[in-house]
């Protein structure tokens, strides 16, 4: 055999090892995943909710809200917050140097009024050109503030926040009416949380009255259903697992509760970054394992939190080009936490892994689409070896979609009718019939761009409020 | 009423009795996830680990060492394939069909749940009027769960006869026995829990289950389940522990006996001393206990408010925790025990605890009045911010002058509590804000006394200045 060909075949051994330690990850993850869910589901009961609510022992939470242009969905999102569930929180939108009508629709809609404010500018931010109060709505401060981009929004939110706890979420996203009840919880049974994530599910399909999602009906495109299938097994399953194992690295940017002292010991939001949600969970890692300091970073597997997904194909590749950027450029960021024993199970376990199987998976599955071409051409594959492994790699993938798609009939919110349930099905292998190539081929490009592109506001061209209220 | 018969028409298995649902009924308000489906889901995953593990693991064998490449058309090779995909094509109809019977069976099971906890919900309201029989025998989940809410959502007189029919129906009994057999199993050896070995004749609890009757056991709030539920704080762990701490502290909450009750308040919260229980959780037991949070304050503060507690002990926190649980109930029962915890030499979270009990009462009880004064120049900005909260307990005038003065303090929590507490004062402290808004020397005390009238709704000025950045000043060394 020449050198080539064994170098071939190195590497085709390599992908079906990796690939292997990969399933069973995923195997794992799935048990690991459901023991989180029936101790949650028990711990966050209604009795227990109702004990927090009624025996005033919860943390008032500020719901922060960066705005740029969205002035689409701004005063519905603004609505469906201020009917949330919980005695005590405020509203925080910042709209962030937005070059549509946003700010003229909140004030028009909540009637603002200028209120200059004394605060404490904790995290250095861009300019606040002002405060905006609403009188009928006390509760709600909209902060107009020269363009810095998302976490410089949340910054400046930050630093107005009244409250213990800080909820960031994106503007176009729609919350759990209980929440902030849920989320807060968690802070309260242990001292040494400093953040907790929670479930999203995607919007789109669902149907929404009065600001909040009463039928998770499955959406109309292939696209969207991939898409609720990679979710479930995102956060039912590998989130979850993450969260058991005392390692959760990410806490998505659409829903986070975090302490808000916390937020300020590690200095706030790193402008600039496009993956700031994941920089700040691996910032107060590090921050508190350098400190020898006892924290913990929690999550609920409840869905807290629905929030619009592309409804394109070209759209979620521009959407996961962006995000393997983001990734790729935080671990790059902290790359001295790879296997740094300082840093424990993060340094050990969780870094290694963001880098073995996120970025990894994207290179390993670009190199195995390569290697099956450059084999054939070399004519050193076998072409039924190569069905048989692909047939493989497709029922694994199925496997663990059906897998996410049966924690979800464990929710009482569920996809009810068969038709929905049928066509999710049929999704799990719609998944490999090109979009999921589209998409890693889009992942695979983005790793070479992660200098020559800056960060910016994920926008969707669905976030108006026809398609909120009408994909359904 | 008539309890201690089976009624007949009832099936002993839990079968539903006749009735009509009520309307309005909400069986199961606030829940995200149902309850079943879950130990088949969890059979099914594990048995995936296990033929994942077994078929991925031979087929990695055959390619390290099999002397085989995956382009060599080797049938080895193929036929370890061809095993793969059949277990996973296998796993793949397995998972489907779960899927597709929770998917189909799940909203048939979940409306004929919440149906039948309806009918119960009617048959329980029924038995507590005395217009029917007290249904006993295995009453099933949708039974004991319509019992138990209505036992959550009653109040007075009807709490009461509602514990009667968690009694007299053998609920009680019920979820006492199971109460026993999580005890039993918390107490068993690390290596038998490892081993996951039932101990004899008592079948092990599943992690659902035991949470399921600790959270009945919540609502039930049997008085019985006190001595038990403590050894399961003492000896559970996460969230057994968490559950067990609640059902406890809200059983407690009802035990009629003053004595008796403040000494179960007590063992509870000793029974966590041993372990670094969160601040959180024992906010959470103590508020919980209601009326017997005071009674518990002071057995704690006997306990550990003689001699100084280190800072950051459990004495300490237990003893900060107390105070502040007895300040958010407005009890007035611990007046007398804070002016000792109000010395410097206390642990600054039990004197801050102590000031917020403080301001919770409605005068300066005796002895506060000097410590409370020198509180107010304290080092420690959280003192001076607690105590500018408490200071609207000196008479108004005497306030102001105080709260005036600590407008222009370094700290700023301490300037927004001093502007805060002036607004609640009534016209002096009005004129005091007014005041300092317009001639204060100190620029950030004019600031903070403008936006106090502005948050007051007095609409004081709209031409202050934003984005100060006012955090540069430090609490002098």
């Amino acid at each position: 055999m020449t050198v080539f060909g064994s170098v071939l075949h190195g590497l085709e051994a390599f992908v079906l090892v990796y690939f292997a330690v990969l399933t069973l990850y995923y195997a794992c993850a799935a048990f690991l995943g459901l023991g989180v869910i029936v101790a949650s589901s028990r711990e966050l009961s209604p009795v227990a909710l109702k004990d927090l609510v009624e025996h005033r022992y919860y943390k008032p939470v500020s719901v922060l809200v960066p705005a740029y242009n969205e002035e689409g969905v701004i005063t519905q999102t603004v609505d469906s917050l201020l009917a949330l569930r919980f005695p005590q929180y405020e509203v925080i939108v910042s709209v962030d140097g937005a070059t549509d009508r946003t700010l003229a629709r909140l004030i028009v809609a909540f009637g603002l009024r200028d209120s200059p404010e004394i605060y404490r500018r904790s995290v250095g931010t861009n300019k606040v050109r002002r405060v905006l109060r609403s009188p009928e709505h006390p509760e709600l401060t909209v902060l107009d503030k020269e363009n810095g981009g998302r976490a410089d929004a949340v910054n400046a939110a930050v630093n107005l926040a009244r409250y213990p706890l800080v909820c960031v979420m994106d503007a176009d996203s729609l919350l759990n009416p209980e929440a902030l009840a849920r989320a807060s919880r968690l802070f309260i049974e242990d001292d040494a949380v400093v953040a907790v994530g929670g479930s999203l599910r995607p919007l789109n399909g669902a149907v929404v009255e009065h600001g909040a999602v009463v039928d998770a009906a499955a959406p109309s495109r292939w696209v969207e259903r991939v898409q609720v299938l990679e979710y479930a097994r995102s956060f039912f399953i590998a989130r979850a697992a993450w969260s058991r194992l005392g390692s959760l690295m990410i806490i998505s940017g659409a829903f986070g509760v975090f302490r808000r002292e916390a937020v300020i010991e590690v200095g706030g939001w790193t402008p600039g970054l496009v993956a700031d949600d994941m920089e700040m969970v691996l910032k107060l890692h590090r921050h508190f394992r350098d400190r020898a300091l006892r924290y913990r970073i929690a999550f609920t597997p409840d869905p807290l939190c629905w929030t619009q997904v592309p409804r394109r194909v070209r759209d979620l590749q521009a959407q996961r080009s962006m995000w393997e950027r983001g990734v790729l450029e935080v671990l790059w960021r902290y790359r001295r936490m790879l296997f740094n024993p300082r840093y424990g199970r993060i340094g050990l376990v969780g870094v290694p892994y963001l880098w073995l199987f996120e970025i990894g998976a994207t290179v390993v599955e670009t190199t195995g689409y390569l290697l099956v071409v450059v084999s054939l051409a070399a004519g050193l594959l076998d072409v039924r070896f190569l069905l048989l492994f692909l047939v493989l790699a497709v029922l694994f993938g199925v496997l663990f979609s059906e897998l996410g798609m049966t924690m979800q009939t464990l929710l009482l919110a569920r996809h009810r009718r068969a038709r929905d349930r049928l066509a999710l099905f049929l999704a799990a292998f719609a998944e490999y019939l090109g979009i999921r190539q589209a998409v890693v081929l889009s992942r695979a490009v983005a790793l070479f761009q992660v200098r020559s592109r800056r960060a910016r506001y994920w926008r969707l061209e669905t976030t108006t409020s026809e398609a909120r209220d009408g994909a359904r | 009423m008539t309890c201690g018969t089976t009624v007949p028409g009832v099936d002993p298995a839990g079968v539903d009795p006749p009735g009509e649902q009520p309307p309005g009924v909400d069986p199961d308000p606030g829940r995200i996830w149902r309850r079943g489906g879950e130990a088949l889901f969890a059979a099914l995953t594990l048995a995936i680990v296990a033929a994942e593990a077994g078929a991925l693991g031979v087929l990695v064998w055959v390619l390290l060492f099999g002397h085989t490449t995956p382009s060599a058309g080797e049938p080895l090779l193929d036929d370890v394939l061809v095993a793969a995909i059949s277990t996973t094509a296998l796993l793949v109809a397995a998972v489907t069909v779960v899927m597709v019977f929770l998917g189909a069976t799940g909203a048939r099971r979940d409306e004929a749940e919440t149906a039948s906890k309806a009918r119960w919900l009617a048959t329980w309201r029924a038995v507590m009027e005395g217009n029917r029989p007290c249904p006993t025998g295995n009453l099933g989940r949708a039974a004991i769960d319509a019992l138990l809410d209505l036992r959550e959502s009653a109040t007075g007189p009807e709490a009461g006869l509602a514990q009667a029919v968690v009694e007299s129906s053998g609920t009680d009994r019920v979820l006492m026995g199971r109460l026993e057999g999580i005890v039993a199993d918390s107490r068993r050896s690390t290596l038998l829990r490892a081993l996951r070995l039932p101990p004899l004749f008592r079948p092990r609890p599943t992690a659902a289950s035991a949470l399921d009757t600790l959270e009945d056991l919540a609502r039930a709030r049997l008085a019985e389940s006190v001595p038990l539920l403590t050894a399961l704080v003492a000896n559970g762990t996460g969230a057994r522990r968490r559950q067990a701490l609640r059902a406890a502290a809200r059983s407690i909450a009802v035990i009629e006996d003053p004595t008796a009750q403040a000494a179960a308040a007590v063992t509870l919260l000793q029974s966590l001393s041993h372990r670094g229980v969160p601040r959180g959780e024992l906010d959470e037991a103590l508020m919980l206990l209601d009326q017997a949070a005071p009674a518990a304050a002071r057995a704690v503060t006997a306990r550990y408010g003689a001699s100084p507690p280190e800072e950051a002990s459990f004495g300490a926190t237990l003893l900060a925790a107390s105070l502040d649980a007895a300040g958010r109930l407005g009890s007035t029962a611990v007046a007398d025990l804070l002016a000792p915890q109000l010395r410097d030499d206390r642990p600054l979270e039990v004197r801050a605890a102590a000031l917020r009990a403080l301001a919770a009462q409605p005068s300066l009880p005796p002895g506060t009045e000097q410590v409370l004064r020198r509180a107010l120049s304290d080092p420690q900005d959280v003192v001076r911010t607690q105590a500018a909260k408490a200071v609207r307990l000196f008479p108004d005038g005497d306030a102001a002058r105080a709260l005036s003065a600590l407008l222009a303090d370094p700290s700023w929590w301490v300037r927004l509590a001093a502007g805060q507490t002036l607004a609640i004062l009534g016209p002096v402290g009005k004129a005091a804000l007014a005041d300092a808004a317009l001639h204060d020397r100190d620029r950030y005390a004019r600031q903070m006394a403008a936006q106090a009238l502005r948050d007051a709704g007095l609409g004081y000025g709209t031409g202050g200045r934003t984005d100060v950045g006012v955090a540069s000043r430090q609490v002098p060394a």
